[in-house]
């Protein structure tokens, strides 16, 4: 695998895994909102 | 003699830094260095500007979205293409050149708005986690398409695995619309 492709992956592996952990934890964190306020 | 594999050592490097300055807890230090900087932003022309006419705000504001629309537009087209959803009768590389225009040209609106808005409300957006997040993913997506995403589809795209264009196009799409939503978070906080 050439330099450009294999840097390609990386940044996108880590782009798309920091993509997912962050808005995970910000819907976490509605929800929880969510049902301090509602129950 | 440059190392072998010069690209792949700087996102490592990068990826690296991040995380070094995350568990080291450096980023606070960084974070509080700044805080003369923002509050002096506010003090310039272009921040009394934009905190004392608010209809100059609202005509850059409206630019800064219009940018975000060019931009947005840009990436959606080039990374429906890549995916192979839409424009699949256009050749890929004659799509991507220009597409890649009107990026640079959305890339360049959102720039010079930003820094007059950012400038306007400088010590507010400090104190926002949130706008360090859009700084974040601005930095991050502007390395990935200037740095890795546009050589990559410069060469044979034809040749290359449909996985890797695919990661490509998710990863481009992911990090654009994490910057637009910061970004619109920015205005409700």
């Amino acid at each position: 695998m050439t330099d450009l492709k294999l840097s390609a992956l990386l940044a996108s592996t880590v782009i798309i895994g920091g993509f997912l952990v962050y808005w995970f934890l910000q819907i976490q964190s509605v929800r929880e909102l969510l049902a301090l306020a509602y129950g | 003699m440059a190392p072998p594999f010069p690209r792949t050592l700087m996102v490592l490097a990068l990826i690296g830094l991040g995380y070094g300055l995350a568990v080291t807890e450096l980023y606070l230090r960084l974070w509080i260095a700044l805080l003369p900087v923002f509050e002096w932003m506010e003090t310039t022309p272009v921040g009394a500007i934009g905190k004392t006419w608010g209809a100059a705000f609202a005509v850059i504001e409206a630019f800064h979205l219009l940018g975000l629309a060019l931009l947005g537009g840009a990436v959606f087209m080039a990374d429906g293409r890549l995916l192979g959803l839409c424009f699949t009768e256009i050749p890929q590389r004659w799509l991507e050149d220009q597409l890649h225009r009107l990026f640079m040209a959305g890339l360049w609106v959102l720039l010079i708005t930003g820094v007059f808005m950012a400038c306007a409300v400088a010590v507010k957006i400090y104190y926002l986690p949130v706008y360090w997040y859009k700084m974040l993913a601005l930095a991050t997506g502007i390395i990935f398409a200037l740095y890795i995403r546009r050589p990559l589809l410069q060469q044979d795209v034809e040749s290359m695995s449909p996985w890797l264009r695919r990661l490509v196009a998710l990863s481009s799409l992911m990090i654009w619309f994490t910057v637009a939503a910061t970004g619109r978070w920015i205005g409700f906080s």
